[in-house]
């Protein structure tokens, strides 16, 4: 028993010590209250295609009491966001990225600070590129009103990027630009791609058919075709009209004929474009250009949208910056996303070496280094276009457009089970859409 | 008998004193969350938006048995995973171990060659057999092809024929390590003179493996089936790394939906059912091979 009293008063003896050292250590901090930390949190990918670090820095020395803190995701995390937040406590001031899949379950719990106030000055809302800002434009948790719970900072719109080298061999290229896709007939659709495919070593047309680039594989060609990629009702993707059947057949001979070089994962459908001995390639407009880093010449690349898809669109996509609604700085999160997320150097230096879209109109003049002369067909193209609707059982339903629909483009289901098997097991899934219309 | 009662008091509390972290970790880490899931299992619980759980009963597990696809696939795709894992494993380590039992050199060399992939991080191991058998790039695909056999070459996780059995490829090379040293151990085990008395009478090797070897060996084989059956069940890490359950669904495992569900579509509730339905087929599956795993072959095993 003496032993054990012995070796008790010992830990409490360590416990008081170190509580006490802890103490003494957190009062100088309590001296220094003036200076506050931000916290700005953003995924590797950020880090590599923006100069975050680099403008933070000017922010952190422009702000003199603020000690600026940049946190590193390496991954989502939003459960456990959610947990802290609960708490009310949070990892991050302000989070620098994240899709509209990423972000619903966080704004359909109301997790999000709202942003409307920020729309003043610089960012006026007519300032942005109107189909970008629509991506951040919400319905209210409690039902009543909209709202702007994140501010979309970068635009992707699918589009098909051509090899320029190849086309002229193909025969496609006339008076200094490329030929475009005649239009949806079959037989000039397939002569197109026909030609295209007599002069490209590994096939007329590259596509990604994995969970996430599929949707917009899908979607944007009926878009085009149609001016919508939606059922009447509202209940998920058209996947009942001719136009449907038409692009889903399409595909599937692309792929039976061999003129299709489809990947099933987003790297390897990268690297299948960077052999430069593929024709086309239908992604974000940003991939497209990791071209260059191969050939470094950006003439070997030239834009063009499927039929129509300078009057009906295609499909763009944004990521975009938060604040938790828990978060302390508010205040300062806000100073920094206007200063440095909009700023018009880090929103340029994006584009001129990793082809990211700026989100604000004025960005698109002095100061973009190259594809100056593709710049009207990518706007063109993505100002027509909209965003996926983030129904309230997206995940559930991209499960099930992942089952069939890259079946069916590589031939594996016919087109009809396809599309019928999607209209089957997505019945019951509730798509009312958390964005306002 | 007073200093007797003493002494035991003491122990007691020196026990209890020094048992205490442990069990304030078990309790806090494994039972606690062990019980709260199988609470959250009887809930329909969304946790981005729902302020707390709402109480369902079995009725959870009721509609994921009776209506829920994915569930099923991801059972089915289980099943496959666990029965060409295990038979593919099991002979593979037992044919090398008894490869390297008859080698007179090397023995130790060969066994560290086979057990060092079981130091190797699974990731890692996903990483690595995604760029092996890559469709354009892969080694696996280029080799085919300088032998002739480009007709073969495949997009090996592309399609969903291959893919569960490319990802059961690269996890029986991880892991065949750890039965192949218990196979190994228990064929030195296997006395000369036995081996020796059946050349005299006249059995070639394959009979000399067939009725010495393998019956000597049984206690070895079932470890070895048991530990590698419920491997085949825990099944997260590779086509989380390498396939992300797709194409499709044709690569989805229990484990896996059951992220998919906490994780990405924030339905604990789903989540929580997923990994109790696991669970108790890990368990159904234990007891049957508790059954043939009599206690006495166990002692000698």
């Amino acid at each position: 028993m003496k032993r054990f009293l012995i070796v008790l008063l010992i830990l409490c003896v360590a416990t008081a010590l170190f509580a006490g050292g802890q103490q003494e250590a957190a009062e100088p901090q309590e001296e220094q209250q003036e200076v506050r930390t931000l916290r700005v949190a953003a995924p590797p990918w950020i880090y590599l295609k923006f100069d975050l670090e680099n403008y933070a820095k000017e922010f952190d020395a422009a702000h003199p009491e603020v000690k600026l803190e940049l946190i590193r995701a390496d991954k989502w995390g939003g459960p456990t966001y959610i947990t802290e937040w609960k708490q009310g406590t949070t990892p991050f001031d302000v989070f620098v990225g994240g899709s509209g899949s990423m972000l619903a379950p966080l704004i359909s719990g109301g997790w999000t600070e709202p942003m409307d106030s920020m729309f003043t000055g610089d960012m006026a809302k007519d300032e942005f590129v109107g189909g970008f800002l629509s991506a951040g434009h919400y319905k209210k948790p409690e039902g009543d009103g909209t709202y702007y719970p994140c501010i979309p900072f970068v635009g992707e719109v699918s589009i098909i990027g051509v090899n320029t080298s190849i086309m002229k061999d193909a025969g496609l290229w006339e008076g200094g630009s490329p030929k475009p896709i005649p239009g949806w007939e079959p037989q000039a659709f397939r002569n197109w791609f026909g030609a295209l495919n007599e002069a490209s070593e590994l096939g007329a047309h590259v596509q990604i058919w994995d969970r996430e680039f599929m949707q917009y594989n899908y979607a944007g060609p009926i878009k085009a075709m149609t001016g919508t990629f939606m059922e009447e009702d509202g209940r998920g993707f058209d996947v009942t009209s001719d136009a449907a059947k038409r692009w889903l057949t399409y595909l599937q001979e692309m792929h039976d004929e061999g003129v299709a070089a489809y990947t099933t994962s987003d790297d390897q459908g990268y690297q299948k474009w960077k052999t430069n001995a593929t024709g086309s390639f239908y992604a974000a407009q940003g991939h497209i250009m990791e071209l260059v880093s191969v050939t470094e010449d950006e003439s070997d690349i030239a834009y063009i949208g499927w039929p129509d898809a300078d009057k009906n669109g295609s499909i763009i996509w944004t990521h975009s910056v938060w604040i938790p609604k828990v978060a302390k700085n508010k205040d300062l999160a806000k100073a920094f996303i206007r200063e440095v997320v909009f700023s018009k150097e880090m929103q340029q230096w994006s584009f001129n070496n990793y082809g990211k879209l700026p989100v604000m109109k004025d960005y698109y003049g002095e100061g973009i280094t190259w594809f100056q002369d593709q710049m009207p067909t990518i706007l063109s193209v993505a100002d027509a276009s909209s965003p996926i609707p983030l129904f309230a059982d997206l995940q559930e339903y991209l499960d099930i457009l992942y089952k069939y629909l890259p079946e069916a483009a590589f031939g594996r289901m016919s087109v009809d089970k396809a599309l019928q098997n999607i209209q089957d097991e997505s019945e019951d899934l509730d798509f009312s859409d958390l964005r306002a219309q | 008998m007073k200093q007797l009662t003493k002494n035991s008091l003491q122990d007691r509390l020196n026990l209890a004193f020094f048992l205490f972290p442990t069990m304030l970790f078990v309790i806090i880490f494994i039972a606690f969350p062990v019980l709260f899931s199988g609470y959250l299992s009887l809930t329909e619980f969304n946790y981005a938006s729902d302020p707390a759980p709402k109480f369902i009963g079995l009725n959870g597990y009721i509609e994921m048995i009776k209506n829920d696809v994915f569930f099923h696939t991801a059972l089915f795709n289980q099943m496959r995973f666990a029965v060409a894992y295990f038979v593919l494993a099991f002979a593979v380590s037992l044919v090398l171990a008894i490869f390297v039992n008859e080698l007179r050199r090397g023995v130790q060399v060969f066994q560290v060659i086979f057990y060092m992939p079981m130091i190797v991080p699974m990731s890692l191991v996903g990483i690595t057999f995604a760029w092996i058998l890559s469709p354009d790039l892969g080694i696996f695909n280029h080799v085919l092809k300088l032998l002739g056999l480009g007709h073969v070459t495949h997009d090996w996780y592309g399609e969903p024929s291959t893919a569960l059995n490319s990802l059961v490829l690269a996890r029986t090379w991880k892991m065949i390590g750890f039965t192949l040293i218990i196979f190994l151990a228990g064929l030195q085990g296997i006395s000369k003179s036995l081996k020796e008395s059946a050349r005299v009478d006249g059995a070639n090797f394959f009979q000399e493996i067939v009725f010495i070897v393998l019956p000597n060996l049984k206690p070895y084989m079932l470890i070895g089936g048991i530990w590698i059956l419920i491997n085949s069940l825990k099944v997260f890490v590779l086509p989380q790394v390498i396939t992300g359950g797709g194409p499709g669904s044709a690569t989805m495992t229990l484990y896996l939906y059951s992220w998919k569900l906490a994780f990405e579509r924030l339905h604990m509730g789903e989540a929580s059912q997923v990994a109790y339905l696991t669970a108790l087929i890990i368990l159904f599956f234990t007891w049957i091979l508790n059954l043939i795993f009599k206690p006495e072959t166990a002692q000698k095993g």
